[in-house]
């Protein structure tokens, strides 16, 4: 039988967060990541030459989830949600204090470009018995993302592999 | 390079970076990521005593996608892109990126889907294994960009 509490169990198979056009996509914001990694990518930089091959300027495919993050202050003091919420709503009903992301699959649809607004819906696939691992007791779970633009265009799936645990003593 | 005389077991050129506190912060916040664990250098060994910031996976797939197209050029076209993280990278880390065509099938006339094995390895030891899916034109002529494509065609 398993030992999932009832909340937990009734968010298998569900979406449980949706996060509705937090900000705008922008240049300025993806060419500051492109810095971090040092991506020259004529795409993501240089309008003439990316007019010739995708009409615009697109935002680099990594930092699609980004997108959907909401910014950490804002003016209306609005509760707002952590990234990837469902994961910490996960741990704080299981009562595992650590997680790591162990794995992520993405799949990219129509590209990302400035003036888009990006939902994103979180949607539980899965969570294990708990089990030992190596950095302690704990569980695996399973979140699907799914992304659309503003005319409800498909722009990305993500599923992410996490594991949350807490140290044994 | 043409692409067309490219075979399963084509190793791409490697890629070297080192990983600095500030590359990873700048990984991290820019990708919007504002966890403690990412920027926060004294919660980080104290708190969840992992041995110092770690990179956030936002950064790992920014770099794994720049290893791609650095290699296949800005028309190519990323469909899926999977990783899995072995150990963190932390500051300092220098890594190396290799990677390896495992499979290829058409996608068009002009276009073919490249599969690729992606390692990146610190002091000799894999600590991120990664495949992708890239679709690469056979020649820069805009016309045949896979970005192009109608959504209805762009089966990822």
């Amino acid at each position: 039988m398993s030992s999932l509490p009832e909340k937990v169990k009734n968010w298998i198979g569900k979406v449980v967060i949706s996060e509705n056009e937090v900000i705008t996509v922008e240049k300025g914001l993806w060419q500051n990541y492109c810095a971090a990694i040092e991506d020259g990518n004529d795409l993501y930089w240089d309008s003439k030459i990316a007019v010739e091959y995708t009409h615009d300027l697109i935002a680099p495919p990594g930092m699609l989830p980004s997108w959907s993050a909401s910014n950490e202050w804002e003016p209306t003091q609005k509760k707002r949600n952590r990234p990837m919420e469902l994961h910490f709503l996960l741990k704080e009903a299981l009562n595992l204090e650590l997680g790591i992301v162990a794995g992520i699959k993405f799949k990219y649809y129509e590209p990302v470009k400035a003036g888009d607004k990006i939902t994103s819906e979180q949607k539980l696939i899965s969570v294990t018995e708990l089990m030992k691992t190596k950095l302690g007791s704990g569980r695996k779970w399973t979140i699907d993302v799914i992304y659309t633009n503003q005319n409800k265009d498909l722009v990305g799936l993500q599923s992410v592999r996490m594991l949350a645990y807490t140290k044994d003593k | 390079m043409n692409i067309t005389e490219i075979d399963i077991g084509y190793k791409l050129p490697s890629f070297s970076s080192k990983t600095s506190v500030k590359s990873i912060q700048m990984g991290a916040i820019t990708s919007r990521d504002w966890q403690p664990l990412h920027r926060d250098q004294i919660w980080s060994k104290e708190e969840a005593k992992l041995p110092d910031i770690i990179m956030n996976n936002y950064t790992y797939s920014g770099w794994l996608s720049r290893y791609i197209t650095d290699w296949a050029g800005p028309s190519s076209r990323i469909g899926e892109l999977d990783f899995k993280m072995i150990t963190p990278i932390v500051p300092n880390d220098l890594m190396i990126f290799e990677g390896e065509i495992s499979k290829i099938t058409k996608f068009n006339e002009n276009i073919t889907w490249f599969f690729i094995d992606i390692s990146v390895l610190v002091q000799g030891k894999k600590v991120t294994d990664s495949k992708a899916k890239v679709a690469i034109p056979h020649d820069e002529n805009p016309i045949n960009s896979p970005w192009k494509l109608r959504k209805e065609d762009w089966k990822p």
